[in-house]
């Protein structure tokens, strides 16, 4: 028996197995790490004053399921849009009898399997480790998975619409990375919504990034009056048809532009 | 000695000459460096909008931290990261082969791999550094020791040496792994820096002093500066930068074995 053979069989199928999963990892640690510094931030201050409706195991049970969510909404399968498009790759997408936003959302899918199982578990570990007082009502959870849902939804179409501008410029990255600064400002990652300076309030109200990240964890805090909900509710379900409306017409001009490679 | 000072420069002269072909990179650049720091500045904003200031850290204070961040990322950017970063993951020259060349090279391999490509964009980076930690000493408002220059800049020194250390390491696991670059989990560490070390709990702020030691390479330089340094730590920086430094370079050599060219 060629036990050395096998051995090394095993070892390069396990390494190769393991190098997949170590990229999503990494991307996930650094998503994570993100969050979690903004945590500790205001966790600082929170020990420093009281903060203005919201206490410290709110604020770290808040950031906790915000890592989650940012990791299961992250848009990252979308940077490789506008690869495809530059390199022509994208033909092979457009050849297959459904649309190619599937392409984005299969491998969106595949990529989440493994990243935010990592994220669940450090978090859950964070959680052991920083043991806030945890209380969700049943109605507020519904309502969470309801919201986590269209935030979904919201933050992968905006991330496609942006990603297909690389029909017309061979930059269309940066227009991710932009929405990825304006998330990370107006979403409440760097500062829940409460405690944003009123001029910034009133921008994030408007602007589609809190409902795509940091409405859906206030709901299930249940910090927000049946107004604010609904009122949340309908920005996001607003933001979500215009959206939509937006990818028709870029989706439809873009594609008349397209010309495989070079195009 | 002077030899390899004059490799330094003609590395620097054909990166100079192969990025200044395309003009539009400089948009990239600048694109980048605007949005990287308008979310830092927002960021700060934004938290000194609730306190005057936490832990001792005022608004000045909090900006020279920043700027030393931004500082050290800049310094290690222009030369040494991107040299090194050539060789991991599946594009890089150890899973290609391509590293075959590398060692061919008459050259000190680390020394190559360490230097061998400049990136000039980051060059226009060092004043934005350098202007943000101005401003945190003018808001600041205090005389400056002559002792405190020399301090902060022995800990810019020692700061480089540390994270460069750390890259190495990090780049050498790929004569193990050839998966996507480890280098990832320092920046994603390093970016814990940015604030002081003193808001995490005391397990991270460990890993973060003595494993990868981000404390000393920001929140230290800027205590040196602002003369709030002890004087024993400053000296626990530097050797455990000479000590890092050495194991990275062992370890490097030692791993160097293990390259079998491509489809190893």
């Amino acid at each position: 028996m060629n036990l050395r053979g096998a051995r090394a069989l095993i070892s390069r199928t396990w390494m190769r197995n393991l190098s997949g999963w170590g990229f999503e990892w990494m991307l996930a640690f650094g998503h994570l790490i993100e969050t979690l510094v903004y945590m500790f931030v205001w966790v600082t201050i929170a020990r420093q004053k009281s903060l203005p409706g919201i206490e410290r195991d709110e604020l770290v049970v808040y950031y906790l399921i915000m890592m989650v969510l940012h990791e299961i909404t992250y848009p990252g399968a979308h940077y490789s849009i506008g690869a495809a498009i530059r390199s022509g790759g994208f033909s092979t997408w457009l050849l297959r009898p459904l649309s190619p936003i599937f392409s984005v959302i299969a491998s969106d899918l595949a990529d989440k399997a493994i990243s935010v199982s990592f994220t669940l578990l450090t978090t859950f570990i964070l959680g052991l480790v920083l043991q806030p007082a945890i209380h969700f009502t049943f109605a507020n959870l519904l309502l969470f998975l309801l919201a986590a849902a269209l935030a979904y939804f919201l933050r992968f179409l905006q991330a496609y619409m942006l990603a297909l501008l690389a029909f017309w410029t061979e930059r269309a990255d940066a227009f991710l990375k932009l929405s990825d600064t304006l998330l990370f400002i107006f979403a409440g990652q760097v500062a829940p919504f409460a405690l944003l300076p009123h001029g910034l309030q009133v921008i994030a109200a408007i602007l589609p990034y809190r409902y795509m990240l940091g409405f859906p964890v206030e709901v299930l805090q249940g910090q927000l009056s049946p107004a604010q909900l609904g009122q949340g509710f309908l920005m996001l379900l607003a933001w979500i048809g215009l959206s939509l409306l937006a990818h028709q017409v870029i989706w439809k001009r873009g594609l008349r532009r397209y010309s495989a490679v070079g195009g | 000695m002077s030899r390899y000072l004059r490799l330094i420069r003609t590395f620097a002269r054909t990166s100079f000459q192969a990025e200044t072909a395309f003009r539009a990179h400089f948009f990239t650049y600048l694109f980048n460096t605007v949005l990287g720091l308008g979310t830092e500045l927002a960021g700060l904003g934004i938290l000194f909008s609730q306190v005057e200031s936490f832990q001792g850290w005022t608004y000045g204070r909090a900006l020279i931290l920043l700027g030393v961040y931004l500082l050290v990322n800049i310094l290690l950017d222009i030369n040494l990261w991107i040299s090194m970063n050539t060789l991991g993951g599946e594009d890089g020259e150890v899973f290609q082969g391509t590293f075959d060349f590398t060692l061919l090279k008459p050259l000190n391999t680390q020394f190559y791999i360490s230097f061998r490509t400049w990136d000039i964009w980051r060059i226009l980076d060092l004043p934005v550094g350098m202007v943000i930690i101005g401003w945190g000493m003018f808001l600041l408002d205090e005389p400056l020791r002559l002792g405190a220059i020399l301090g902060f800049l022995l800990m810019l020194l020692i700061a480089v040496c540390l994270g460069y250390s750390l890259i190495l390491i990090l780049e050498t696991c790929v004569f193990y792994y050839l998966g996507a670059p480890l280098t990832w989990i320092f920046s994603t560490l390093y970016n814990m820096g940015r604030y002081p070390i003193t808001i995490y709990p005391d397990w991270i702020r460990t890993i973060l002093t003595w494993i990868v030691p981000v404390a000393f390479m920001t929140t230290i330089p800027t205590q040196a500066l602002t003369g709030s340094a002890s004087t024993w730590m400053v000296l626990a920086g530097f050797v455990l930068a000479v000590v890092l430094f050495m194991f990275a370079s062992f370890f490097f050599h030692r791993s160097l074995r293990r390259y079998m060219s491509a489809s190893s």
